[in-house]
C-alpha cells in the first residue's frame, strides 16, 4: 500500500490483492517451474496476484493437458481472444488466444496466453479436455476469426449464420458495416 | 385358411401390421424436427432449441442462441469504465445489481483500490437482496412451468417488495446502474435499515410455505426428482457454477472460494445438494435465499458509518456542490468525464469474478491505460449452463425438457450479451 499525494491509496501492483492470496502465487510459481522444464515458457507476468503465462501456440494443448492431469486444473473458466491492433504495448503478433483455467476445489487460477499471427489465425482447441470449451471457442471464432483446430463445430454462435466479418476485431467499426449489405439473401438490392 | 405372407402382401394384417407400425415408430425416418422457441412461453426469453423428436421423446437437441445479441462486449470498448456499468445491468435483467457490483469490483481490482467498509457492506446487502429477488422468481417460474401457478404469484409479491427497495435506493427498478468505480453513486437513504427489514420480513414464512406446497406434492416430485441429472464430473467439465454446480454436490461459491467485498466477515453456509436433478436445484435456491436472508441481517447489524466512496477525486466524481464552489473539483470533474481522460488504469489485464445468482460472473478486462477499456470480456455463467442443456435433454420427454430449462434459470440477455 502506498498513499499518494492526491489521497488515493493504491495497492502496489506487485503485492497481491485481497483476492489472490500470496501463497497462491508461490504455488503457481512452483507448478510453472515444474512444467517449465518441458515447455518453452515465453514469458510470465504477475499482476495483483494473478499469473499470466505466455506460451507458443504449439505447446498450448499439451501444457493445459499436463496442468489438468498433474495439477488438478479441472475447471475451464474462459476462452477468449484479444486483438492487439491498437494496443499501446508491443506484441509479437496481432492476435492472442487467452485461456483461464483453474482448480474447482483449490485456490489456483492461471491465465495462459498464446500469440497467433494474423495471416494464419489458428489455435489448438481444448475441447477434448474440457467440454465447456465448445461454445466458448465458437464465440471466439465468430468474433475474431480465429479457427480452433480440433473443435468440429465452428458455426457462428451469437451472430446469424451468414454474417460477414468478425465484430470484435479492432478494425471492425462499432456501427457495423451496413446491415442490408450484409445479408444479400434477405435484402435484395436492385442494381441501378 | 392360408397365412398372410407379410413380406409380399402390400397390406399386412392384424398383428403383423402392428409390428410394422411399431418398427416404423422406432426407425429414424419417423423422427421429425421441431422448434422449441424462440417465441415459446416456456423458453424463458428468446432461447431456441431445434429438437429432433420421436413421438414425445427428444432424440437430439441443438440449442440455438443469439437472438438477443446486442454486442455488449464491443460497446464496452467504446465507453468509459463508468458508462459500461449501465451496459452490465441490461445483461442479466433479473439481477442487475449483482452485475453492477461485479463490474465495479473488477475495475477496482484493476486500478488497485478498496472501497470503504460502508460501501462494501451496502453493496453486499443490495447484492443479496438481488439474489433473493432472482431466486424467488426462478423458483416461482420453474413451479409455474410445471403447473404450480400460485408459487410464482407468491414469489412476485416478494419480488415487488424488494423492487420497491431498489427503487428507493437506486432510483430505478430494473436498470439500476447503481455502482460506480470506487463506490456507489450516492449513499443509501436514512431509513435504509427499516426499508430492508420490512421488505424481507415475510420471506422466511414464504419459503416455508413454498416448501410446504411443493415438497410433498406428488406431481412436483414426479416431474423433478431424477429428471435432468448432472453428474459431478459433467458439472465441472462443462464449467457450470452457481446453484447448478452446488446441486451436484460441489461446494464452490465465489463468495467463499475467492472472497470479495466484505464476505469474509460474514457468516453463511455454502448450500449444497447431492442429487444434481431439478429438485436439487430448486432446494439449493430455496436454501440459498435463507442464507441470503441471514447475510442481509448480519450486514445490517454490522453496517458501519463513514463514506461509501473512495476519498479520491481521481476515481470518484466530486459532489456537485464542490464542483460549483472549488476549482480543483471542477478540474477533477472534467478530467473524469472528458473523452481521452477518465480513470487512470495500469496497462495490464485482470480477471475478476463475483457470485451472481446464476453463477460465477467474470469480467476479464484488458486496459491500455486510458479511461476506456481496451477489451471487456464477460464470462456469462448462463451461457455455460445452457451449453449442457442440449446433451442433458436427449432421451427425455419434451415436457421434461421444459422442467430442466426452468431449473437452469438461463437469462437470454446474459447468454447472448
Amino acid at each position: 500500500m502506498a498513499a499518494r499525494r492526491d489521497g488515493l491509496v493504491l495497492k502496489d501492483e506487485h503485492t497481491t490483492s485481497t483476492r489472490g492470496a500470496g501463497a497462491a502465487v508461490v504455488a503457481t510459481d512452483a507448478i510453472l517451474e515444474h512444467l517449465g522444464a518441458d515447455f518453452k515458457i515465453q514469458g510470465r507476468d504477475v499482476f495483483h496476484g494473478q499469473t499470466t503465462v505466455i506460451l507458443r501456440r504449439e505447446d498450448l494443448h499439451e501444457f493445459v493437458k499436463r496442468l489438468k492431469d498433474e495439477h488438478g486444473f479441472n475447471f475451464l473458466v474462459d476462452v477468449t481472444c484479444i486483438d492487439y491492433l491498437k494496443h499501446p504495448k508491443d506484441h509479437p503478433e496481432r492476435f492472442a488466444v487467452v485461456l483461464h483455467v483453474g482448480q474447482m476445489i483449490g485456490p489456483l487460477r492461471l491465465r495462459i496466453r498464446a500469440y497467433i499471427p494474423e495471416e494464419d489465425p489458428q489455435a489448438p482447441s481444448v475441447l477434448d479436455l474440457y467440454p465447456a470449451a465448445g461454445w466458448l471457442e465458437r464465440e471466439a471464432h465468430e468474433m475474431y476469426g480465429v479457427v480452433f483446430e480440433g473443435n468440429p463445430d465452428q458455426r457462428r454462435l451469437l451472430t446469424p449464420d451468414d454474417y460477414d466479418g468478425f465484430p470484435l476485431r479492432k478494425d471492425y467499426p462499432l456501427k457495423g458495416r451496413g446491415y442490408r449489405d450484409m445479408f444479400p439473401k434477405y435484402f435484395h438490392i436492385p442494381e441501378e | 385358411m392360408t397365412p398372410v405372407d407379410t413380406k409380399t402382401s402390400p397390406v399386412p394384417a392384424g398383428r403383423a401390421r402392428a409390428a410394422r407400425d411399431r418398427g416404423r415408430a422406432r426407425s429414424p425416418k419417423r423422427t421429425i424436427e421441431m422448434n422449441l422457441g424462440p417465441q415459446h412461453p416456456a423458453m424463458h426469453g428468446t432461447l431456441r432449441a431445434r429438437l429432433t423428436i420421436d413421438g414425445e421423446t427428444i432424440v437430439k437437441c441443438d440449442p440455438d442462441i443469439g437472438f438477443l445479441h446486442t454486442g455488449f462486449e464491443k460497446l464496452g470498448e467504446y465507453r468509459n469504465y463508468n458508462q459500461v456499468i449501465t451496459v452490465t445491468d441490461r445483461m442479466n435483467y433479473l439481477s442487475p445489481i449483482c452485475n453492477n457490483v461485479g463490474f465495479a469490483v473488477a475495475v477496482e481490482e484493476l486500478v488497485g483500490i478498496d472501497v470503504p467498509p460502508r460501501g462494501q457492506y451496502v453493496r453486499v446487502i443490495m447484492a443479496e437482496l438481488t439474489r433473493i429477488a432472482d431466486h424467488v422468481l426462478s423458483v416461482g417460474l420453474s413451479a409455474m412451468d410445471l403447473g404450480a401457478f400460485s408459487v410464482m404469484l407468491w414469489g412476485f409479491i416478494q419480488r415487488e417488495r424488494l423492487y420497491d427497495v431498489f427503487e428507493a435506493v437506486t432510483g430505478a427498478r430494473l436498470t439500476t446502474s447503481w455502482t460506480r468505480v470506487g463506490g456507489i453513486f450516492r449513499d443509501v437513504p436514512d431509513d435504509f435499515r427499516e426499508l430492508v427489514i420490512e421488505s424481507i420480513k415475510e420471506l422466511p414464512a414464504l419459503l416455508d410455505e413454498i416448501e410446504l406446497m411443493l415438497d410433498r406434492n406428488k406431481i412436483w416430485l414426479d416431474r423433478t426428482k431424477g429428471v435432468g441429472v448432472i453428474s459431478q464430473s459433467d458439472a465441472i467439465g462443462y464449467g457450470l457454477t452457481g446453484p447448478l454446480l452446488r446441486a451436484s454436490g460441489i461446494a464452490y461459491d465465489v463468495r467463499r472460494a475467492r472472497p470479495y467485498l466484505c464476505y469474509n466477515d460474514l457468516d453463511f453456509e455454502v448450500v449444497t445438494e447431492t442429487a444434481g436433478d431439478v429438485f436439487a436445484r430448486y432446494k439449493v435456491r430455496l436454501n440459498e435465499m435463507r442464507q441470503s436472508y441471514k447475510i442481509v441481517h448480519q450486514a445490517l447489524d454490522k453496517l458501519p458509518g463513514g463514506p461509501v466512496n473512495v476519498e479520491s477525486n481521481k476515481v470518484v466524481l466530486p459532489t456537485k456542490n464542490e464542483v460549483y464552489t472549488s476549482m480543483e473539483s471542477l478540474i477533477h470533474h472534467f478530467k473524469l468525464t472528458m473523452g481521452g481522460h477518465g480513470i487512470k488504469t495500469p496497462v495490464n489485464e485482470i480477471y475478476s469474478c463475483t457470485e451472481s445468482p446464476t453463477g460465477e460472473l467474470g469480467f476479464y478486462l484488458v486496459s491500455d491505460g486510458s479511461g476506456v477499456p481496451y477489451k471487456v470480456r464477460i464470462r456469462p455463467p448462463a451461457l455455460l449452463a445452457f451449453q449442457i442443456y442440449g446433451d442433458l435433454v436427449e432421451g427425455l420427454l419434451i415436457s421434461d425438457s421444459v422442467a430442466v430449462l426452468s431449473s437452469f434459470n438461463v437469462i437470454a440477455g446474459e447468454v447472448d450479451r
